[in-house]
């Protein structure tokens, strides 16, 4: 039964065509709409191709053979795809691909996805004014986009997929050329954007535990953990090499555990924040 | 070890307004990263400092010798540059291949090529991989192989452009031992970077930019302990100390959760 | 403010080019060029060279086109010295220097010969530099060409400098890592035999996922609205249709002489 409130992923697996090893192995996955969404992993974990799935790319633009289902509330990237892609905000890997390359102008480069879904004239100067004014971009919007560097062009590749305003925004390491500042203030961002089912690939694992709802840590094409960054950062195994958190670091090297559950160490601020009222207290 | 010495170095693009000035520039340790933010003039540094690009004015020297005046040989040998994206770096049919390529233009015994070629794939992991497409790496893989390429030559300065990006967590991990091996072998690892708390737990020494200027050169305890060169150059300091001034309203220098383990007793 | 459309920022940058458009420059190109293979006289060759010079001068002059020219006077020199000193036809000799002769037919092929590349050469390079990819796909798409017709289009002419900026990369880290000085053609042309296959994998590549980015983003969706054109042209229609009918015409005394020849 389909269950319209929830990104509802059940025993899915995908496989490249001419692969023969499947890239994601049988996923089963469930979480409420709104949310956001960490992926970790590892390379060869199947990351970029979960992301592909969620926004429909795969099996639609790039072929493969895709079992099981996918469900965003009432619709599934894999059935009513098109109609799926106008909600759907995607972020690629590199932002250089992301870019039409038919804008002379960063302001041109934004509008291009509102003329495709016939906004008007004037509705579009506000939206590319307010999102450029969101991202940093105000400055940059009559320039060419061949002129910005590594993380403007990232974050002018976050405003393409955001002008819309989709529904569900995907993310595939968004931040990796941006410099410390840029990087802290787009997480900042994004955890003011509401309803909004962001699903985001990061090495950040700091940020990642600041922000996200869940965890998702895949492996080899498995889903091999999922749950809240506090479940899922204290029962890490070994064997799967994911970084950890400097406030779960630090926290278990100096046995600062939370008050109320006393086997978990705290991942971000505020958890820290409590842990540390109790434990200096004492 | 090396000492490489900047003076009075000017750089400006063609095309743009930005222009890099240096006046005086000295680096004589093992483990140096030049830290700042996009556009702040990192990577024309780095451009500068492979010697391929020459400086409009002053010079940047190597043990005395202006690397402009180097032989190509004397260059490769000299320094070793792995840039930041690795896939417009390799084009050779295979991994193997694509390590003795530089290695086999300088030295022709073959036996030496295929030894020195297989200590180095086999430091990063990548022995398993020698007969495969470089195009058919991941990411990572393809970034290991670009240092393996280097690691052959075994030159006396390493060169790496923001080397932890692209990079996951064992493979971050694994570049890192790697790189402190080399200092501790004798030779110069020079970093550009903009990840803070990988450089302030893995580097000695910090050239901070800004603007197209050098705003900072010290240890990383005493880039963080000031507030204004880090705020210059539009930087973080690294997490942990953000969590001590948050949390715990503690302003001393932390580098790493283990160093704020050592010194928490003293600061108490 | 209008940020899309800075009227102020384009009244100061407009220029006489912009009023024409871009399918009568290609147009112009192509006229020129059939009307130098046409022509035998040297004089008028000489008289069209000028034109389309003239064109390209009062254009902006990019890097590209002096590279471009410079090669294909490189070429015309070389096809002067082979020709005049070898070709089949030669009878008159024209000038001596150093007891070496050189014969007046073969020159004056060459010269012809030269005359037509420069010509295209200059045609070309006055629209290439006067027309940005996005002005061709809007007045494209403005005069009803579908926008996935346009893009393909478009996307052809993207690629050439996609792969130059991709060559450029691949070139220096190829310089970083080896020893070849590669100062002459020659170095120059041995050093490219091992990047070309990269070179294509990385281009081919990003060409994917540009159009997987294109569909994501929905350009040829129903509803996309219709570009407006950038600049207002001068008669556009006028001048297609005089264009196409010299070219036409052209074409026909081609055919006609070949046609002749048989009968």
């Amino acid at each position: 039964m389909a269950n319209y409130q929830k990104l509802s992923i059940n025993q899915l697996s995908f496989t490249y065509q001419h692969d023969r090893v499947p890239v994601l192995n049988d996923l089963t996955v469930s979480v409420p709409l709104d949310h956001i969404i960490g992926i970790i992993g590892n390379h060869h974990a199947g990351k970029t191709t979960l992301c592909r799935v969620l926004a429909g790319i795969v099996p639609h633009i790039i072929a493969g053979n895709l079992v099981g289902s996918c469900q965003l509330g009432d619709q599934s990237p894999v059935q009513d795809w098109p109609a799926y892609n106008q909600q759907t905000g995607f972020v690629l890997q590199d932002p250089h691909s992301q870019l039409s390359g038919l804008a002379d102008t960063v302001a041109d480069e934004i509008a291009f996805d509102l003329l495709n879904h016939g906004v008007e004239e004037t509705a579009i100067q506000q939206r590319v004014a307010a999102v450029a004014a969101q991202l940093q971009l105000t400055a940059q919007l009559q320039q060419s986009p061949d002129s910005l560097s590594g993380g403007q062009l990232q974050r002018l590749a976050i405003a393409t997929a955001i002008v819309t305003r989709p529904t569900v925004l995907i993310l595939d390491d968004p931040t990796s050329e941006m410099d410390p500042q840029g990087r802290s203030d787009f997480f900042n961002w994004l955890k003011t954007v509401t309803h909004t089912t962001i699903v985001i690939v990061s090495n950040e694992i700091d940020e990642l535990c600041e922000i996200a709802d869940e965890l998702w840590v895949l492996e080899k094409g498995h889903l091999v953990s999922h749950g809240t960054p506090l479940q899922v950062m204290n029962h890490l195994s070994p064997k799967w090499q994911v970084a950890t958190p400097t406030i779960y670091q630090l926290a278990s090297l100096m046995n600062w555990p939370l008050a109320t559950k006393p086997t978990l160490f705290p991942v971000n601020f505020n958890q820290l924040r409590r842990c540390v009222n109790v434990n200096h207290s004492n | 070890m090396s000492t490489i010495q900047i003076s009075n170095l000017h750089y400006q693009y063609p095309t743009s307004d930005f222009q890099l000035a240096i006046d005086q520039l000295s680096i004589a340790d093992s483990l140096v990263a030049i830290v700042g933010q996009n556009g702040a003039g990192k990577s024309t540094l780095f451009k500068l400092l492979t010697g391929l690009v020459q400086p409009q004015k002053g010079a940047v020297k190597i043990n005395q010798r202006n690397l402009a005046t180097l032989t190509p040989e004397e260059r490769l040998r000299t320094i070793g540059i792995v840039f930041q994206d690795p896939s417009s770096q390799l084009f050779n049919p295979t991994v193997e291949k694509e390590v003795a390529w530089s290695l086999s233009q300088l030295e022709s015994d073959a036996e030496l090529v295929q030894a020195t070629v297989k200590k180095a794939l086999a430091s990063v992991g990548l022995t398993k991989l020698k007969d495969q497409n470089p195009f058919d790496l991941s990411l990572p893989e393809k970034k290991l192989l670009t240092i393996a390429t280097v690691l052959a030559i075994n030159p006396q300065i390493y060169l790496f452009d923001e080397p932890m990006m692209s990079l996951d967590w064992p493979s971050q991990r694994l570049v890192t031992d790697l790189m402190q091996y080399l200092a501790q072998t004798g030779h110069q690892v020079i970093a550009i970077t903009h990840d803070m708390d990988w450089a302030a737990a893995t580097f000695s020494k910090m050239v901070a930019l800004a603007a197209g200027n050098v705003v900072f050169e010290g240890t990383p305890t005493n880039f963080f302990s000031c507030p204004e060169p880090v705020k210059k150059a539009g930087l973080l300091p690294p997490r942990i100390m953000t969590i001590a001034q948050e949390v715990f309203n503690d302003h001393h220098v932390y580098l790493t959760p283990q160093d704020y383990a050592e010194k928490y007793p003293a600061h108490q | 403010m209008d940020i899309r459309h800075n009227r102020l920022q384009k009244v100061a940058r407009l220029h006489w080019y912009n009023v024409v458009d871009p399918v009568t420059k290609l147009l112009l190109a192509l006229f020129l060029t059939l009307l130098s293979f046409q022509l035998t006289d040297l004089y008028f060759e000489a008289g069209l060279v000028l034109i389309s010079l003239i064109l390209l001068l009062l254009s902006r002059l990019s890097v590209a086109t002096l590279h471009a020219v410079s090669f294909s006077l490189f070429l015309i020199a070389t096809m002067i010295l082979i020709q005049g000193l070898f070709n089949s036809q030669n009878a008159h000799p024209l000038v001596t220097i150093l007891s070496i002769t050189f014969y007046q037919e073969g020159v004056l092929y060459a010269l012809t010969m030269g005359a037509r590349i420069l010509i295209i050469i200059f045609s070309i390079g006055f629209f290439m530099n006067t027309t940005t990819v996005s002005e061709n796909a809007t007045y494209l798409e403005s005069v009803g060409m579908p926008y996935n017709q346009v893009y393909l289009l478009m996307s052809v002419c993207y690629i050439l400098p996609q792969i130059q900026q991709n060559l450029k990369k691949i070139q220096f880290a190829e310089k970083a890592r080896g020893i070849n000085p590669q100062k002459t053609l020659i170095q120059k042309l041995r050093s490219l035999l091992p990047i070309m296959i990269p070179l294509i994998i990385k281009t081919f590549d990003q060409s994917i996922n540009r159009s997987i980015t294109l569909q994501l983003r929905g350009f040829n969706s129903p509803e996309r609205t219709i570009a407006a054109p950038m600049y207002h042209y001068f008669k556009t229609k006028l001048s297609h249709y005089f264009l196409v009918l010299m070219i036409i015409i052209l074409i026909g005394c081609k055919l006609w002489q070949i046609i002749k020849n048989f009968l």
